[in-house]
């Protein structure tokens, strides 16, 4: 027996519900529309929404998980450790690199050529991280299926970018675009996955 | 086998918790050790075990203290929520070692 596999286990079984997925679908679409219609006025609404979206994961996990599957409390040393992870892996690879490396220092008048060369494949770089993104919290919370998700983005990005051929200068616009689709095809792999989940685990008195 | 070897053995598992070692409560020890808290029908699901056969288990276990059950009510629904205890926890890690021993 090892206490290792038993501890994975719990984790993909605490995930086996689909919400995070649906969680995480529905981040790409506010994030998506936020890129591609919302005025900057409104820019603060979508981050409440976005800010509140824990609060709808915990209550959607109340009323849909525990009563089928049981409450589990992960050890504060897990808890931690988990949080920890997850926020390098946020605040480095995604803010820094989409934010700091992208759009701010990517002034194309004078810009070093490695910044030109980013900014021409913007659309793929922007995809890539995504894909790490999704592929290290599915490392870090045991979720198979996020694996699947990041190979989607590659996919989602790289078609955008033969389809929409960005100019040198990505807008907001076109970045907008594929995170919307890719919100839309997480959501809806989540969706299906909750379903499955409703249908596998029937309501149980405890 | 010789007499010599059995003295030799028999000790190391005199040492064995033979409450723990019972194949169903080693699984809820197990699952409750990775955990700080689970309720009843997480560890029927995770277990495997039928109501009454996981009720059981539990009650020896409370019994001898190593794990604590909290009954309550949420929404109106009976909910029942175990932890395992220090002792719990400290009799699961010698357990471990006790079996390492044996195995080594």
């Amino acid at each position: 027996m090892d206490l290792q596999d038993i501890k994975h286990e719990t984790m993909r079984f605490h995930y086996e519900d689909g919400l995070l997925d649906v969680f995480i679908g529905g981040l790409f679409i506010l994030e998506g529309i936020d890129f591609m219609f919302i005025e900057s006025k409104y820019r603060l609404l979508v981050s409440i929404i976005v800010g509140l979206g824990p609060v709808f994961y915990i209550k959607a996990k109340e009323y849909i998980t525990y009563p089928r599957q049981g409450y589990l409390k992960l050890t504060k040393k897990t808890r931690q450790r988990l949080m920890i992870n997850q926020f390098l892996i946020i605040t480095f690879i995604g803010f820094i690199t989409l934010y700091g490396l992208f759009y701010m220092m990517g002034d194309p008048t004078n810009a070093p050529p490695l910044i030109l060369f980013l900014n021409k494949y913007n659309l793929l770089f922007t995809g890539c991280i995504v894909a790490i993104i999704l592929f290290a919290t599915g490392r870090i919370h045991h979720v198979n299926r996020l694996y699947r998700y990041s190979i989607i983005s590659i996919l989602v990005f790289s078609a955008c970018f033969l389809y929409l051929n960005p100019p040198v200068v990505v807008s907001r616009k076109i970045t907008g675009f594929p995170l919307l689709i890719n919100g839309i095809i997480i959501t809806f792999m989540g969706a299906k996955q909750v379903l499955s989940f409703i249908n596998k685990y029937p309501k149980r008195a405890n | 086998m010789s007499t010599e070897s059995s003295e030799i053995e028999l000790p190391m598992f005199n040492e064995i918790d033979k409450l723990i070692h019972e194949p169903a409560r080693l699984l809820i020890m197990a699952y409750l050790y990775v955990v700080e808290s689970a309720d009843f029908l997480y560890l029927m699901n995770q277990t495997g075990l039928s109501f009454g056969n996981l009720s059981g288990h539990m009650s020896k276990l409370e019994d001898v203290d190593y794990i604590k059950i909290e009954k309550s009510f949420i929404d109106n629904r009976p909910n029942t929520r175990l932890c395992l205890t220090d002792v719990g926890r400290k009799a699961f890690n010698e357990y471990r070692n006790s079996m390492k021993d044996i195995y080594k």
